[in-house]
């Protein structure tokens, strides 16, 4: 980095940096130094290129407007957005949508939740460890993988685990073209229940305009099944894969590892549960089909969305903003009286201040979201293990999920029992929690994350037809929108915990704050020094990549940031730099560039 | 069309002030696909390379290496494509409100504005990915401190590129999956010769794609017709009273649908919201609220509609009802009647 400070030579670190990081959404850059002689990344910034001030330009403009504007937040997960954004329109409206609304909204996002984790995995991640890939980077690895029979070979098709990386050539392999082919699919599924897939034409507060039918469910699920019957040798295949690397190279459980400090903020409504107040939230919250949760050290330490929404600090670190702390706070007191954290996001002031990218100083455009634990005073860093990590974690252990018998929660596992498709019989999954939180789990987490939606979707067909032949097809309630009027809202976007906080005065929006998982998982450095969990996990992470540093391409810090599903259409970059700096190149792929 | 361009590389830049759904939305396109370009199974077009970040094999300085070359002219003949508003870099004293790799020298990110100063004047086409590039979009919605605006805000309305071809505009919020490919497509024939200029209307928007208005081609226009309008959300009846603008908002989702004929807006159940426009999103919001210009018109059709609809209801009645005379018959009539 041509503004960190140089001293002299303590260790031989090298300097590297990859911007953009390509394959995933959004603008993010990785700016590393790294111990060849040891292996190790030694030390990692994370920061953001783009602003484009959502929280300024929304204040105010009309409530009802919010989830039209703020589905513009992601191009991939947009719907998702426009969901937490109605929960929240609906809390501060005081309105609560017909059942019919809440199923219709729950397989709009099953079908995202599908369309999404299968592209990012199989046509973005999986390019990490397809066989071009790995013959760049592990030749070694590779020749292992010819040799090694794929156990679930009889499944999935493919023989040997060498023939999965070739299926994940990009725009040659079969299984990345059947992929690509599967997310056009599960697309249209979204389209028939939102109207456009990304950013939906059917959501408004009080429920949504899909016009229901007979029809539009039976067109939902005989594409369901289809892809089910895809995802049985998907989720297969991706063990195979997996797991070969935890035993082509032993220690590459490291790569990624963090502590265990994984939030999950609850999906899928349960229509008879919810009511949308704010004081009965803890209850509804977890009656959703996805528990809300906080997962500390392996332990579970919150399923209430209360407390959860009470811990949240917006914390400003080393992000291009000026502090808020002199603005008037907008909110005091919860509607329980609770009192209201200054750092809270219905507090925040967003004041953007254009600068200099200094790695010592302010080198992002993204804040520190963290959360207050009360019992140590500690700020923490908690990340979203990519969104499939977290769910599956928070919902096994607080095993309070069952889905019509089609996924249940254990306490140490979450069971998914897909119906017979047309090649495969009844199958039952089970995911178990893993040992660690890192690249290769929140991978796994992620094929299996798929099968858990689509169970559930085979579920919310089933209610979703009740109604329509019970002849109870309202989709839509009406509201006011109030003058004054303080609301959340709290979702999983597709990688991980989502919430929406808004403030209302005079009927417009006053203050309105979105929370996506990605500033969660690419925060910088914050005003405690702790680092963002990007920045965590790639310090973490030994180098198992056998090229020397002409040709090094960073494959582990690769699949480390690509395993949180980076989705930064509000950017982030990282570096590594912590003032021992002695040769820096700029161009890992392309030879020396000194600075 | 004398050229006949062999071969052509695409750099997409999606680090405008944008979501990366237009990037997202290609992926699902079918007509063509991706891949059927990629792969180079449609006849009369030249080979084509694709750079895009969301979906390239290189990372870091390997992918900008592209767009370094292609600003050293070292790669000749490129479509630019543009995806996200542009930002006013002018309006501040230091930093970047959006930024595409780092610069070698100095350390810092380069401007996503110096990328298009530098390749724009290079490209053998220029097109905009969605109504954010081409528009402005949500990102120039007042009070953005960014001053957002599209491509051809910064460039000029009259900017050409070095072939003649004017900025190429694909709006949609995000576009249609389609309407994109199907205009690159466009484009790739006429590079190899095989098709004349590209015909766009004023707003620079391909005229086979954006001459007519949602409302010509919506599966509701009939209810409007008849003077059925509702005013609760989840109904099949026309959607104007509730905010649609579809009879003066050109895009052809309504007819196309969203992905492989399937979704959409008003067919499905939403309102349209105009996101094709120049004028979005400022001059539809707040977007649930009746546009003021249809209160005249749709108050005009309920008389017409509401009679239309009473004579229709009677020959329906009517229709509905056999001919006379399919029954079993006796053999004794049938004898009379021969």
């Amino acid at each position: 980095m041509s503004n960190a400070p140089e001293t002299p030579l303590q260790k031989k670190l090298v300097e590297m940096a990859w911007d953009p990081i390509t394959r995933i959404v959004g603008s993010l850059g990785i700016h590393t130094k790294i111990d060849f002689e040891n292996r190790r990344v030694a030390e990692c910034y994370s920061t953001s290129s783009i602003f484009r001030g959502y929280s300024v330009f929304m204040r105010g403009k009309d409530p009802r407007d919010a989830h039209f504007i703020t589905s513009r937040i992601c191009g991939i997960c947009g719907d998702n957005h426009a969901t937490c954004a109605v929960y929240a329109q609906n809390m501060a409206f005081g309105v609560k949508p017909p059942h019919l609304a809440e199923w219709i909204i729950n397989l709009g996002e099953a079908a995202e939740y599908m369309f999404d984790h299968n592209l990012f995995q199989d046509n973005l991640v999986g390019v990490d460890f397809c066989e071009q890939m790995v013959r760049e980077t592990n030749p070694g690895v590779l020749a292992k993988a010819e040799k090694t029979e794929a156990p679930n070979a009889r499944i999935h098709g493919f023989r040997t685990i060498a023939d999965i990386m070739r299926g994940l050539n990009p725009f040659t392999g079969p299984f990345y073209l059947e992929a690509l082919q599967m997310s056009r699919l599960t697309r249209e599924m979204f389209c028939l229940m939102e109207g456009r897939h990304v950013h939906p034409a059917t959501l408004y507060p009080g429920g949504v305009g899909t016009v229901p039918s007979v029809q539009v469910f039976n067109d939902y699920l005989v594409r369901l099944l289809k892809y089910i019957d895809f995802l049985k040798r998907c989720v297969p295949l991706h063990d195979d894969l997996f797991d070969f690397f935890y035993q082509a190279l032993p220690g590459y459980e490291e790569v990624g590892r963090r502590r265990i400090m994984l939030s999950c903020f609850g999906s899928f409504q349960n229509p008879e549960a919810c009511d949308f107040k704010y004081e009965t939230m803890g209850q509804w919250g977890r009656a959703m089909y996805v528990t809300p949760g906080i997962v500390l050290d392996g332990k579970l330490i919150t399923t209430d969305l209360i407390e959860i929404n009470l811990g949240i600090r917006i914390l400003l670190g080393s992000s291009f903003y000026t502090d808020w702390s002199a603005e008037k706070p907008f909110v005091t007191h919860d509607p329980l009286g609770n009192p209201i954290d200054p750092r809270h996001p219905w507090n925040q002031t967003t004041l953007p201040k254009p600068q200099k990218r200094d790695f010592s100083k302010n080198y992002t455009w993204v804040m520190s979201p963290r959360w207050f634990e009360k019992s140590s005073g500690a700020h923490l860093a908690l990340d979203t293990g990519g969104g499939p990590l977290a769910r599956f974690w928070v919902t096994a252990l607080a095993g309070l999920v069952d889905i019509g018998g089609y996924v249940k929660a254990t306490g140490h596992s979450v069971k998914i029992r897909l119906p017979k498709t047309a090649h495969h019989g009844e199958t039952e999954l089970e995911w178990h929690i893993p040992k660690w939180s890192n690249t290769l789990e929140r991978d796994r987490a992620r094929s299996y994350f798929q099968a858990y939606s689509a169970a559930a979707a085979v579920y919310f067909i089933e209610k979703a037809l009740g109604e329509v032949h019970a002849g109870r097809l309202k989709t839509w309630n009406e509201f006011k929108v109030p003058k004054e009027a303080i609301s959340c809202g709290f979702h999983e976007a597709v990688r991980g915990a989502l919430s929406h906080h808004m403030v209302i005065r005079d009927g417009r929006i006053a203050n309105y704050h979105p929370y996506p998982p990605t500033p969660w998982n690419a925060s910088p450095r914050d005003s405690f020094g702790t680092p963002g969990p990007y920045e965590d996990a790639v310090m973490n992470t030994p180098i198992f990549e056998e090229n020397g540093v002409d040709k090094f391409k960073g494959i582990d810090i690769m699949r480390t940031v690509r395993s949180f599903d980076p989705c930064l259409p509000c950017g982030v970059h990282m570096y590594v730099g912590d003032g021992k700096v002695i040769e820096a190149r700029h161009s890992p792929t392309f030879g020396a560039h000194v600075q | 069309m004398s050229e006949s361009i062999k071969e052509i590389d695409v750099l997409w830049i999606t680090a405008g002030l944008g979501c990366d759904g237009d990037t997202i939305a290609i992926t699902a396109a079918t007509q063509p696909s991706l891949e059927d370009i990629v792969q180079g199974i449609i006849p009369g077009i030249p080979k084509v390379r694709f750079h895009n970040p969301v979906l390239a094999y290189e990372n870091g300085e390997a992918f900008m290496q592209f767009f370094h070359d292609a600003a050293d002219g070292k790669i000749d003949p490129f479509i630019l494509v543009v995806e996200g508003s542009i930002p006013n870099e002018k309006n501040k004293t230091e930093g970047y409100w959006a930024a595409f790799g780092t610069d070698r020298v100095t350390g810092q990110p380069i401007p996503t504005c110096q990328w298009i100063d530098r390749l724009a004047p290079k490209a053998w086409a220029v097109v905009t990915a969605g109504t954010c590039a081409a528009f402005g979009g949500i990102h120039a919605m007042p009070g953005n401190p960014t001053g957002a605006m599209g491509l051809a805000d910064y460039l000029g309305w009259s900017w050409k590129a070095k072939t003649g071809i004017p900025i190429v505009n694909v709006p949609g919020c995000p576009v249609q999956p389609d309407n994109f490919m199907e205009t690159l497509l466009y484009l790739f024939r006429q590079a190899a010769g095989g098709a004349p200029m590209i015909p766009l209307d004023e707003a620079m928007r391909p005229t086979w794609l954006f001459a007519d208005t949602v409302h010509e081609g919506c599966d509701r226009g009939g209810y409007y017709e008849q003077g059925e309008f509702t005013e609760e959300y989840g109904k099949k009846q026309c959607l104007v009273k509730l905010g649609c603008w579809a009879p003066v908002v050109q895009c052809n989702v309504g007819k196309r649908g969203w992905m492989g004929g399937v979704g959409g807006c008003a067919n499905v159940g939403g309102i349209c919201i105009g996101c094709t426009m120049p004028g979005f999103p400022d001059k539809f919001m707040p977007f649930m609220e009746q546009p003021p210009g249809s209160i005249l018109s749709s108050q005009a059709i309920q008389t017409y509609g509401g009679a239309i609809r009473a004579l229709r209801a009677f020959t329906q009645a009517s229709m509905n009802k056999e001919p006379e005379g399919r029954k079993p018959t006796q053999s004794s009539d049938a004898a009379k009647t021969t």
